[in-house]
């Protein structure tokens, strides 16, 4: 599979075939214009919580937007297939009103299909990055455009966009970088067959078997997104962090944007009503019309052996993956949170760059570097995955835990007596602890719900993800939507009790904390 | 006469009757169920709002900007009613307190702003930009980021940038409150200055009562969403109309208790002490009232000293002793309860007053202030309240 010479061959085959780098560009085009989209549309409504929705209430705006994010994302895919699919119920819909040239096609075949679902996806990522730098431009900035004659649409063009394009940029950035590793949704809603360029690396590990043109096109995925990460970094700055919208600074009403909003809110729960709807139907093939109510299909989501035994290796992956990383986390944060400069923002960027590399890419790099040193794929293949992906998450969060901390608490303590390990143990610790508590909490949603990344890296073992995965492409049963409510239900509560135990604590450290806890990448 | 000059100096702003209350709170930030609040400021003058945090100060100069709506009453800025009118449709500039400068923008830029979006062509522009930085001492400045500026030179830059447009009113919300002492009195100065160049109306809000009488041709005295006097700096110190005035501004102690008067003569007794003097004419008809006793006016004698006919006076202990730069100041700890306070130049100082020494602090009756008691009813700071 692999032929251990060095050779620019597979460069070259990319390169000169039309085919190849025609699909990287069509990819990127499609992609680039699903971004831009996402971002378009979420920017209003970010708009909207930062600047128009009351302190108090924001973080209540910001946790109903992002739950539904919650849910594993193979089932939020799922939803959507229910309603956009070949077969979904908007198709249905069409065709039964006798609306000509159903599926409606803006890319033709269901591609606006997968544009949809793609913006429902990357929403948080977009909203987030678009709120965090919305909140924290100086409102006054606004009045002062205001005052010196700017009507509203020139304040928001010279003023608002380009202070807050930081966000806008890096929204798109990560949208864009989410999307083009996604080689799943695709394959689930359809319409896309050899058009993307994720699908084009996957099929050089599947069914091609070219593990070196696969790696080849996947280092040039990954050069792209280094570049994009670079330009980003290039594109920050100017953005000035004084002041924060208070109750005198929001009370301008905006009836348009709150309407689009609610809408926006609307479509968030979309795909979560059409599943508890299917959950509930008691008809036997799954989808739409009702046909009437039924709990029949939560009774049999346990009796399927399969499922019992994904749901436990993922238990084990999880619990496994989330504690070594808890540990390592925490010891590196507290390194990190007392180091100053260049070695700083080194360590933090070498952490912090698998939570920005498609989860694709660093699949892909653990296959490959298994298979170079003749490792087989297994349980501890997903487990290392999964430490992967988790670390970065509980680092950082205990990172801007402890920096919320004063750092005269610890001088204190040591000027009470305290030695240096003493006055870590009992006084930063204990107060980081809510932070590593919802870290963990976090990690381990994330590591239930990992797909993209197990796939590929695991040997026999199925987690529960992969169960889904399967189901959704093999045997379409309603209890797919039972066990999705189920899991639904669980997430939410994980997520809420994570919320809780965040924002326990110092007042300063609330808004901040529940960004955070919302704010980690899923997918 | 009078109605001559109303004709001849029409007034800048006038605010009537406003009232403003922010949702979900209980109190009104400004006015309350019963009036609102009314305020006239004169062409060319330097106005000062003055008064504690939260006593509505900034949320008049946010109504008078634009920036808030009253709920009721109205706004008319030289003759034209503008109570609803957007910040961008009055000829109103504010230099805010946190500067509000755009960061994305070079000093030109941020000062040519207000210029840009009236519509002034580029040339006229630059040159007027360039005029105005000189002015406020930032002449060449115009290709500066913001970032790079010091916290003096943004306030100047913020300053440039809403003077620039030729406002009707030029408003200030503290403008001078995160630079150091000495800045602060070199902005003051310069405030005052350029009012004199410009003929520009000035609305200055402020809780530095040095700063507004450094600067103000008038001040009003705000406390929990009214206006309580509104008057010249130097009418302010002489005749203050509350005691919440005479507190705030600093002018003396203020003695409460029962009130016993004739025509032209006043007794205000409290626990253990009792204060005479002339009561102004305008104190006629109200029931509660307190004296003030000048720090700036106390004499101070060795207790043993013998009574001045024509005086009030109290004995207490020397506390300290603080020499505040210019005068020395003595506070003293009466055995009525007082605190009081004596200002006195070097010359006036013995050797003998120091920190436990008792002491006869006294005030001619011509000196002592009596003003309306503003916490008639309400618990005081002091321990004496009028039982009415």
């Amino acid at each position: 599979m692999i032929v251990h010479t060095w050779t620019l061959e597979n460069y070259t085959k990319f390169f000169s075939h039309y085919a190849y780098w025609h699909t990287l560009l069509q990819s990127s085009l499609f992609v680039g214009i699903a971004s831009a989209l996402t971002v378009g549309l979420t920017f209003p409504f970010a708009y909207f919580v930062a600047t128009k929705v009351r302190p108090e209430r924001r973080l209540v705006w910001i946790v109903l937007a992002v739950l539904p994010f919650w849910t594993s994302y193979l089932i939020r895919v799922f939803a959507w297939m229910n309603l956009l699919g070949e077969a979904g119920a908007i198709n249905h819909l069409l065709i039964d009103v006798g609306a000509p040239g159903a599926p409606f096609g803006l890319f033709g075949d269901n591609k606006d299909g997968i544009v949809i679902t793609f913006v429902y996806l990357m929403f948080p990522l977009s909203f987030l990055t678009s709120y965090i730098t919305i909140e924290r431009m100086n409102p006054a900035m606004l009045e002062a455009a205001a005052d010196l004659g700017g009507k509203p649409w020139q304040a928001l063009v010279r003023i608002t966009l380009p202070v807050a394009r930081m966000g806008l940029i890096a929204g798109f950035i990560f949208c864009f970088i989410s999307m083009m590793g996604d080689y799943v949704t695709p394959q689930l809603i359809g319409g896309t067959e050899g058009f993307l360029y994720s699908t084009l690396i996957t099929n050089q590990f599947g069914s091609s078997i070219q593990w070196g043109f696969g790696a080849a096109l996947a280092l040039i995925f990954a050069v792209a997104v280094f570049v994009l990460l670079l330009v980003m970094k290039a594109a920050s700055g100017g953005t000035q962090e004084v002041g924060e919208y208070t109750r005198a600074y929001s009370e301008r009403r905006a009836p348009f944007l709150r309407l689009y909003s609610v809408f926006f809110l609307c479509f968030l729960y979309m795909p979560i009503v059409v599943l508890v709807l299917l959950a509930f139907n008691s008809s036997s093939s799954i989808g739409f019309p009702i046909r009437g109510i039924t709990t029949h299909w939560f009774a049999g989501v346990f009796e399927d052996p399969l499922l019992i035994e994904s749901l436990e290796t993922s238990l084990v992956v999880a619990v496994t993956a989330v504690g070594t990383s808890v540990v390592l986390g925490t010891l590196a944060a507290i390194q990190l949170s007392r180091s100053r400069g260049r070695w700083r923002s080194l360590n933090l960027g070498i952490l912090t760059i698998p939570l920005f590399l498609p989860p694709l890419l660093l699949g892909l790099a653990i296959i490959i570097g298994l298979n170079a040193i003749g490792i087989e794929r297994g349980l501890w293949t997903i487990l290392l995955g999964h430490v992967l992906l988790t670390l970065p998450i509980v680092t950082l969060m205990v990172v801007i835990r402890l920096e919320g901390l004063d750092r005269n608490q610890e001088l204190a303590a040591a000027d009470l007596g305290a030695r240096p390990l003493q006055a870590l143990l009992r006084v930063s610790v204990p107060q980081a602890a809510p932070g590593i508590i919802a870290a963990a909490l976090i990690a381990f949603a994330v590591s239930m719900d990992e797909f993209i990344l197990t796939y590929l890296v695991t040997g026999t073992n199925a987690t529960l993800p992969l169960y889904i995965f399967g189901a959704l492409r093999f045997s379409l049963s309603p209890s797919i939507a039972a066990l999705s409510v189920l899991l639904l239900g669980f997430s939410f509560v994980l997520v809420i009790c994570g919320l809780i135990v965040a924002t326990t604590g110092s007042r300063r450290n609330r808004r901040n904390a529940g960004v955070a806890v919302t704010a980690v990448p899923m997918g | 006469m009078r109605e001559l000059r109303k004709v001849e100096m029409e007034n800048a702003l006038e605010c009537r009757n406003l009232r403003k209350q922010y949702p979900g709170q209980s109190s009104y930030a400004l006015g309350d169920a019963d009036r609102g609040v009314s305020v006239d400021v004169k062409q060319g003058e330097l106005f000062a709002l003055l008064g504690p945090s939260g006593c509505g100060k900034t949320t008049t100069l946010r109504i008078v900007g634009g920036f808030a709506e009253p709920d009721d009453g109205e706004v008319v800025i030289n003759g034209e009613e503008v109570t609803s009118l957007p910040p961008y449709g009055r000829r109103t500039n504010t230099v805010f307190q946190s500067y509000a400068l755009f960061p994305h923008m070079r000093v030109g830029a941020n000062v040519g702003f207000g210029l840009k979006m009236g519509g002034v062509g580029k040339a006229e522009r630059e040159a007027r930009v360039r005029a105005v930085l000189e002015q406020v001492g930032l002449a060449d400045f115009e290709r500066r980021r913001v970032t790079e500026l010091s916290g003096g030179q943004q306030q100047r830059a913020a300053l440039a940038r809403a003077m620039v447009n030729e406002p009707a009113i030029l408003l200030l919300d503290e403008p001078l409150g995160a630079l150091d002492l000495k800045l602060r009195r070199e902005m003051q100065d310069e405030l005052v200055r350029l009012k004199g160049r410009t003929k520009m109306t000035f609305v200055h809000v402020t809780h530095d009562q040095e700063e507004a009488c450094a600067i103000a041709d008038r001040i009003a005295i705000m406390d929990r969403g009214h206006i309580i006097q509104v008057d010249t700096p130097v009418a302010l110190y002489r005749e203050p109309r509350t005691s919440y005035v005479a507190e705030f501004i600093n002018i003396g102690t203020v003695v409460r208790g029962r009130a016993q008067r004739s025509a032209d003569w006043i007794e205000v007794e409290g626990e253990n002490v009792r204060i005479e003097g002339r009561p102004p004419a305008w104190l006629n008809g109200h029931a509660d009232v307190a004296a003030v006793l000048p720090h700036s006016r106390a004499r101070i004698d060795p207790s043993d000293a013998d009574e001045i006919a024509g005086s009030c006076g109290m004995v207490g202990v020397i506390d300290r002793v603080t020499f505040t730069g210019s005068v020395f100041e003595i506070v003293a700890r009466t055995e009525e309860g007082f605190e009081v306070r004596a200002e006195m130049s070097e010359d006036d100082t013995s050797s003998w007053i120091r920190p436990g020494t008792s002491a006869r602090i006294w005030w001619p009756n011509k000196d002592i202030l009596f003003v309306k008691d503003s916490n008639a009813g309400t618990s005081g700071q002091q321990r004496w309240t009028t039982e009415v």
